[in-house]
């Protein structure tokens, strides 16, 4: 019978349909009130500027009697003609362009990181040929030897050693037997006196902030013991500045940690994501040897020579990144072979299996909600002139050119537009601004400011195509037509 | 005689108070919001059939006439009632039954199971009962333990501070111990004595009303306990869950002793906690009530018809079509009036329906990309087939297993018994790996129940290595470096794995050798040639740098600065090897990773083929066999695990889709409004002529639903050019993931998904149009 699973005892009636009735109704009053919070959110705002628009045309109008601004009064009056279809095509245009800034912010975040820059930037060694990368330890040194002693002294890291950083990446859990979502934490190790210096969002802190997060790493250096966390992880691990944490390494196995917990990372920066001491972990993987339970052969750890997975290095310029890269390519640099690429193409690399995405994003997504929008548009304006067919022979009658006529809908419609797009824009700016979260090493992602002009002129031009061909049908408009069929 | 001003009256009624005016607003503003709550439930009501709905309308009006042609006015109050109730009723009886014989017919059509759909529909209907149920209060919530618990934190935190003087630090060291003795003595409270164990308890009363300096590790350690319990404090469910867990990994045979004992102390404390908490959760005594957890502690969709589960697409087309059907059966409506307007105004049906043309193409578009990762990895594992990898790994890529004899000695035994005791394979036999020999070249099974020591009989076992390589892109001079990566397979014997994978070689190609050094004309670097063959979509790839569409057995690529031959392309269409390189494990570029001493996989043919076999293997190895620490999975069970991107993609192109229709059902309601407008005139005729409000409700319905339909079917015909497009995606179960190669699937499913999207939003778009036609009274719409 359906509704009771094989094992049900006892009771032998079937709730499932009623269950699935309520769970239906609590999704349609979920949907409603988001309904509601949306147009709560966004039409008292859009009527109450056409209402001060339409205000102050009018004063201006009456005042100085221009004709092109009693044309923009007739415009407005057009749009308050039908609220419900100006609320549904504002609503439509608006819902519509929010999506299209979530998207351009993602492009524009993409663009901007595999975006290669010609000075001061950021190179990253890692295995040459093999995902994910994973080299010896000793390579950190030999690699950092290559970058302070061999280089010629102008092409060397402008702060020294500072601008060299390796990093390890360490998955643990607190509970090994069952490893949850709130038991997990993502792990950099790395070397803690280079933090404010090489981790990209962090080198620019000022005031308090900086000055929190330099104690912490002082204390990481001091206690190799010692972690900082970002706060979201924190509070989804349910640990507090100050406590001891035991952990059990998933990508390191068998290996156990104790960690301190002696700091947060600032608010959005490296968000769910914490920073260890590399020291530890080295000294970790040494202790596996003598470990008899977890290891009664007493072999090497199987990661103790894979555990640099991305060495950073900032360099003063191009020539200097190729020419480390020509000692970092040569065969005789070590016995695993290793690639010096900068960041900006490491990243690209990575994003390659996702190309076919983007290309459907940019080529298909992205065209077909411009081209629904401006359907939207085109269908409630051709209705609208419709409509007003005997309004715009009025018009024709008390003078109007017909290109007036075609400015007032155009007018009506790129007002709507702009409006819609605009808002969509401010909110996208807005709510993204004020939820500043990093991805990985990818930076902070964000709606850029530029949104607030392409999100109107993207409702202005979509309304703008979608309304020509209405506006030419109201343009040409018979007088005579008109009176004959009203007659 | 009225008061209201009239065109000729001089006088103006005097303008109301600020305070009246601004009661007015207030009034008109609610009542705007209650008339918008009432509009959208009557959108959100417009997906029900519309048999049902009419059947139902007297529950709202009782003196309407639906399916007689006249009705007797209900005078008394009583008979009204009783007239809402049976319509009500009748109203979800037709529902039942439309859903119900929808669901029947589904269930008996051969139509595919699994795939997008099903996964949408456990994600929706993915909830519980119970999980409505609130938890018991979280005692660090609730004063004065959250209090002391705060003061606690902030007394460490300042403890930890570089600037602090010594001064402070005494200051802070009292605070913290004054915030811990507060917590113990909270602990010592009735009904919270249970959370810490009993030896810290007594270790506390043995200190108690010492000095501070005695008692403070003490309390320290009382402190830590109640502050890790009550803020952990898992939600009952995940409580039972890792009730469940330890359990398991308490009776693990191959388990660690430390890791045992640590399971058995956690039970203990877990088993104490339940206790504890049922009394006070009712979420707890819910779902360890025997009878009623199988009820309201399981997912919806677990409980729901499979059919309506896996199929829902096919279920809410059927009972659309019913009713559609029953409509035309119960009464008359004016069809034909609709089809001829529809054509008159052909250019708003034109522009309205293009609108859900762009929207349903798009939206199959997009499903084919995910249907395609989707059969990517249902047809990629082959039943029968167990995966091996080291303990703790989920993905190939961080797997390190060790050669040699611990390894090889997995594979010998038989297994007796699956994850629950249960017998499996035939009796005192059970199940075991399948053997082949090795005649002339070629691997030939070796019969069931032939003898364990059979003269070179070898147990059918893929010895290899995956990895993902990192290779350099030819770029034109001037432009950036370009890389890709690229899936490489290893094989210590390419027959073998070959015969595991069920992979064949496409006429003209061969397999290499195990250290795949090719023999004969040297590559440009002066050294010989690389063999591998190569799957579709990595040959795809690869073909790009040549400027060709395919690679072809010859032609040859750098990778890892070696120069590499394909010797041979494999057909894989429709798995996931498809985007990977096969070569020998003893080749140099392999060996320079240190992937070629060890093995990341090994893959094992059951000698029956059934999965039921593989998993019983899989658990064995990973829960049983201690020579070596393993984790296996069936292979299908392995595949499918890989879906959490496709999960992801999948929400994505949902709310895609949902944020595009709402431009699609505004797009409707405008045209819909507009039309209804222009024929009010019309609409008051049809009414004259006879016609009931029903019937013109149904009527303008229909309308907008033929226009969702004809835009639809059109979109839908658009979006199946998709089908049989070749696209770049990653499958991962969140840790590690592979590059494939798909090809878009645009299968009926999809189709069917598209109609039913369409079709929801003509019935979201037109039902509140239909609606204001159908209220409209004859007189005011001649006037």
């Amino acid at each position: 019978m359906f509704g009771l699973p094989p094992e049900a005892t006892g009771m032998s009636y079937d709730t499932s349909m009623l269950q699935l009735v309520g769970y239906l109704f609590g999704a349609l009053v979920g949907v409603i009130g988001g309904a509601i919070v949306l147009g709560l959110l966004t039409l008292p705002v859009f009527f109450a500027v056409l209402w001060v628009a339409d205000k102050t045309a009018a004063t201006l109008a009456n005042a100085t009697g221009w004709f092109p601004l009693k044309v923009v009064v007739i415009m407005f009056r057009g749009l308050r003609r039908s609220m419900l279809r100006t609320s549904l095509t504002y609503l439509a245009i608006f819902v519509l362009t929010l999506v299209l800034c979530l998207i351009y912010a993602v492009l524009y975040l993409i663009a901007a990181v595999t975006t290669e820059k010609e000075a001061n930037f950021k190179a990253i060694v890692t295995h040459k040929t093999t995902i994910p990368s994973q080299m010896p330890p000793g390579y950190y040194d030999r690699f950092r030897s290559a970058c302070l002693e061999t280089l010629p002294p102008e092409m060397r890291p402008v702060n020294g050693d500072k601008d060299i950083m390796s990093w390890a990446f360490f998955l643990g859990t607190t509970d090994k037997v069952n490893p949850r979502k709130d038991t997990l934490a993502f792990l950099f190790a790395l070397e803690p006196d280079k933090v404010l210096t090489m981790m990209d969002g962090l080198d620019d802190l000022t005031g308090s902030e900086k000055e929190l997060l330099d104690q912490a790493c002082k204390r990481m250096t001091a206690n190799p013991r010692s972690i900082v966390m970002s706060p979201s992880r924190m509070k989804g691990m349910n640990v507090q500045v100050g406590q001891t944490i035991k952990m059990a390494g998933l990508n390191y196995p068998n290996l156990t940690f104790e960690f301190e917990i002696i700091g947060t990372l600032p608010e959005g920066k490296y968000e769910g994501i914490g920073f260890m001491n590399k020291e530890y972990l080295i000294k970790q993987i040494d202790a596996y040897e003598r470990d008899r339970i977890a290891n009664p052969k007493g072999e090497k750890h199987p990661m103790a020579e894979k555990c640099v997975n991305l060495i950073w290095v900032k360099l003063p310029t191009r020539e200097a990144f190729e020419r480390l890269s020509a000692i970092v390519n040569d065969g005789k640099f070590g016995t695993v072979p290793i690639k010096l690429e900068t960041a900006s193409s490491g990243i690209g690399s990575w994003l390659t299996a996702y190309k076919d995405i983007f290309k459907g994003i940019k080529y298909l997504l992205v065209p077909a909600m411009i081209g629904i929008m401006s359907l939207v548009v085109a269908n409630a304006l051709s209705i609208s002139v419709r409509e007003r067919r005997t309004e715009m022979a009025v018009l024709k009658v008390l003078g109007f050119q017909p290109r007036h006529v075609l400015l007032l809908v155009l007018g009506e419609a790129l007002l709507v537009g702009m409006l819609g797009g605009g808002m969509s824009a401010l909110l996208a700016w807005g709510m993204l601004g004020n939820f500043k979260f990093q991805i990985a090493f990818l930076g902070g992602f964000f709606v850029p400011a530029n949104a607030l002009i392409y999100g109107p002129a993207l409702g202005m031009a979509v309304s703008f195509a979608g309304s020509l061909f209405p506006a030419m049908k109201a343009k040409d408009v018979k007088v005579a037509e008109v009176f004959a069929k009203v007659a | 005689m009225s008061s209201q001003p009239t065109n000729l009256s001089l006088e103006r009624e005097a303008a109301p108070s600020l305070p009246v005016r601004l009661w007015r607003g207030v009034k008109l503003f609610f009542r705007t919001i209650g008339r918008l709550i009432g509009t959208l439930f009557v959108i959100g009501l417009s997906l029900l059939p519309l048999t049902a709905l009419l059947v139902a309308l007297p529950a709202v009006a009782p003196s309407e006439a639906v399916l007689s042609d006249t009705v007797t006015p209900a005078k008394s109050r009583a008979r009204r009632f009783a007239r809402r109730a049976l319509a009500f009723l009748a109203g979800m009886v037709v529902l039942a039954a439309l859903v119900a014989f929808s669901i029947e017919v589904v269930a008996r059509m051969p139509l595919p199971t699994g795939g997008q759909t099903a996964t949408l529909a456990k994600k929706v209907f993915g909830f519980a009962f119970s999980d409505f149920v609130p938890e018991d209060p979280k005692p660090a919530d609730a004063e004065p333990l959250k209090g002391a618990l705060e003061r606690r934190d902030t007394a460490r935190k300042n403890l930890i501070d570089l600037t602090a003087t010594d001064a402070q630090k005494v200051e802070y060291a009292l605070q913290l111990a004054a915030a811990n003795a507060e917590i113990a003595d909270w602990a010592e409270g009735a009904g919270n004595e249970w959370i810490v164990p009993a030896d810290l308890t007594k270790a506390r009363a043995a200190v108690k009303g010492a000095a501070v300096e005695k008692r403070a590790a003490t309390e320290e350690l009382v402190a830590t306990r109640v502050s890790d319990v009550t803020r952990r404090w898992l939600p009952a469910s995940d409580l039972l869950v890792r009730k469940f867990i330890l359990l398991k990994a308490a009776t693990r045979p191959n388990l660690d002793v430390r890791d045992k004992r640590d399971a058995e102390e956690k039970l203990a404390e877990v088993n104490t906690e339940i206790e504890k908490r049922t009394p006070n959760s009712m979420k707890l005594q819910l779902l360890q009530n025997p009878k009623l957890k199988p009820i309201l502690g399981v997912p919806l969709w677990q409980l729901l018809p499979p059919a309506l589960v896996e199929q829902w697409p096919f279920v809410l087309l059927l009972v659309y079509g019913t009713d559609l059907a029953l409509l035309m059966l119960i009464g008359k409506v004016p069809l034909a009036y609709n089809l001829r307007y529809l054509r008159v105004r052909w250019r708003d049906t034109a522009l309205t329906a293009v609108a859900f043309t762009v929207v349903v193409a798009l939206v199959v578009a997009l499903l084919s990309f995910v249907n395609g990762m989707y059969k990517l990895n249902e047809s990629t594992g082959v039943p029968g087939n167990v995966l091996v990898m080291s303990e703790g790994s989920t993905d190939e890529l961080f797997s390190n297993l060790t050669r040699g004899g611990d390894l090889d000695n997995a594979i010998k035994a038989p297994v007796y018994a699956d994850a629950n005791g249960k017998p499996v394979g035939a009796p005192g036999k059970g199940v075991s790996v399948a053997r082949v020999t090795k005649t002339g070249g070629a691997l030939a099974r070796v019969p069931t129940g032939a003898p364990r020591d059979l003269q070179g009989a070898e147990y059918l076992a893929s010895y290899e290595s995956y990895l993902v390589l990192n290779q350099a892109v030819p770029t034109k001079p001037g432009e950036p470096e370009k890389r890709r990566f690229l899936q490489m397979r290893a094989f210590a014997d390419a027959d073998f794995g070959a015969l595991v994978h069920n992979i064949d070689l496409e006429p003209g190609g061969r397999w290499f050798t195990p250290n795949a050094v090719e023999p004969g004309a040297k590559a440009p670097d002066g050294l010989e040639y690389v063999q591998c063959c190569v799957g579709e979509g990595a040959a795809g790839t690869l073909a790009e740098d040549l400027g060709k569409k395919q690679l072809v057995v010859g032609d040859t690529f750098a990778l890892g600065d070696r120069w590499w031959k394909v010797i041979g392309l494999m057909r894989t269409r429709g798995t996931t090897y498809g985007s990977e390189i096969w070569t020998g494990i003893g080749n140099p570029v392999v060996r320079a990773t240190g992937k070629g001493d060890k093995f990341t996989t090994l893959v094992l043919r059951m000698e029956d083929e059934g999965e039921e076999s593989a998993r019983a293997m899989a658990f064995y190895l990973t829960e049983v066999y201690q020579q070596a620490k393993l984790k296996a999975f069936a292979e299908p069970d392995y595949y499918k695990e890989l879906t959490r991107t496709n999960e992801q993609f999948l929400s994505t192109i949902v709310f895609m889709a949902v944020i595009m229709a709402v431009g699609g059902i505004f797009g409707v309601m405008n045209t819909m409004f507009a039309s209804i407008a222009a024929r009010m005139k019309e609409v008051g005729v049809m009414r004259i002529l006879g016609f009931k409000r029903w019937q013109i409700l149904i009527s303008f319905m229909f309308e907008s639903l033929l226009i969702a339909f004809a835009g639809g079917l059109l979109g839908c015909a658009l979006g199946y050019l998709a089908n049989g497009f070749e696209a770049t995606s990653q499958l991962s179960s969140g840790q590690g993931g592979k590059s494939v190669t798909l090809t878009m699937i645009v299968d009926l499913p999809i189709l069917a998904t598209g109609m039913l999207f369409t079709l929801v939003m003509g019935r979201l778009g037109g039902l509140v149009p239909a609606l204001s036609a159908m209220r409209m009274e004859i007189l005011e719409s001649l006037r």
